[in-house]
């Protein structure tokens, strides 16, 4: 019995531990660009790690600095 | 006994928690070092039936001991700051907080937007990445081009004495200028395989040139990184669609309002210059 228990618990640590793990919850920022004729504007970066947020971003400044 | 197994689930929880944060941090690692490096101007028409639309980039070659790293601006830049946000453990928001600072004011064009490693993943490939709505796409090729050298031919860039050599490539003819007082059989873009470093390289409409703005030895330790996401394998051809989409889909965005310009002489501007990108470097 204590056994069952035992795994029982385990098995549902392992199962928080697994949806934190995957957890990619998507964020998104509105972000001020500035292009370098003082000129700029506002883009919505949604992203769920630092890669994506700086494609986001790359895509947006190229679109808002009309690069 | 009942203390002993929250003690060991605490444990598991905690493991667990800290190896994802950690995992979600490792989105770059280093594959070699830069010994060299080089910086061109790349100038381009990115509509191929408008002169008014010549745009220009820098662009970046980080040439290590066994491959090379051919990149824009922005995206040279970024790298940097995740290595070294990596290294530091930082959080989300002061890696934002970093990002932004850096790169205020730094843009790259769209078309530009890409990485080519040579001698990546073995000598003699090449790998070229880019991206589209979260997604990560990679092509791989061999790197074997053909050369036709004029010896007869020569001039002087920044200095160093240059040879002819002639190529046709990607549904273009290029004309390129090497040096062989710079022994690295490297260049702008996927050119490679000449007995010295390219230093400029057009086609011959010039509607693309890529000029060697600056060469040096790296003076501290700079890390060659590559991305750690899932690359989907795709064709060149697959990649100019995938363009094409993005190009689409970044047009929605501005017209929905996702982004938004300042000024609306810019926005059109924006909108005119999304539907006119159709001079893709390689043509098929």
């Amino acid at each position: 019995m204590k056994r069952i228990i035992k795994i029982g618990l385990l098995m549902i640590v392992l199962s928080i531990g697994s949806i934190i793990t995957s957890d990619a919850r998507e964020a998104c920022n509105t972000v001020y660009f500035t292009c370098g004729n003082g000129s700029g504007g506002y883009g919505l970066v949604c992203f769920s790690g630092p890669m994506e947020y700086i494609v986001n971003c790359m895509e947006m400044q190229s679109v808002i600095c009309s690069n | 006994m009942k203390i002993k197994l929250l003690f060991l689930s605490l444990f598991v929880f905690f493991t667990l928690n800290s190896i994802a944060q950690e995992f979600k941090t490792k989105e770059l690692i280093s594959i070699d070092t830069t010994k060299w490096l080089c910086t061109y101007n790349y100038d381009f028409f990115q509509d191929s039936t408008s002169s008014y639309s010549k745009r220009n980039d820098q662009m970046y070659l980080q040439v290590g001991s066994h491959l090379s790293k051919f990149s824009c601006v922005s995206s040279f830049i970024s790298d940097s700051i995740l290595y070294f946000a990596q290294r530091k453990n930082m959080d989300m928001q002061a890696f934002i907080n970093l990002y932004s600072k850096s790169l205020s004011g730094v843009s790259s064009n769209i078309m530009s937007m890409y990485t080519i490693f040579k001698n990546y993943p073995s000598k003699g490939l090449m790998i070229f990445t880019a991206f589209d709505d979260n997604k990560f796409y990679k092509v791989e090729q061999p790197m074997h081009m053909n050369w036709r050298l004029d010896t007869q031919k020569d001039t002087a860039i920044l200095g160093y004495n240059c040879q002819k050599a002639y190529t046709s490539y990607a549904g273009r003819n290029w004309v390129a200028w090497y040096s062989q007082q710079i022994p690295l059989t490297d260049g702008p873009y996927k050119f490679n395989g000449l007995p010295g470093l390219i230093l400029k390289i057009s086609d011959t409409k010039k509607q693309h040139c890529f000029t060697l703005n600056s060469i040096k030895k790296a003076s501290y330790i700079q890390t060659i990184n590559l991305q750690t996401v899932s690359f989907v394998d795709i064709t060149a051809e697959e990649y100019i669609k995938i363009m094409k989409n993005k190009m689409m889909r970044l047009y929605g965005n501005l017209q929905n309002g996702v982004v938004t310009i300042d000024s609306e002489e810019a926005k059109a501007k924006a909108l005119h210059g999304l539907m006119s990108r159709n001079n893709f470097i390689e043509k098929f």
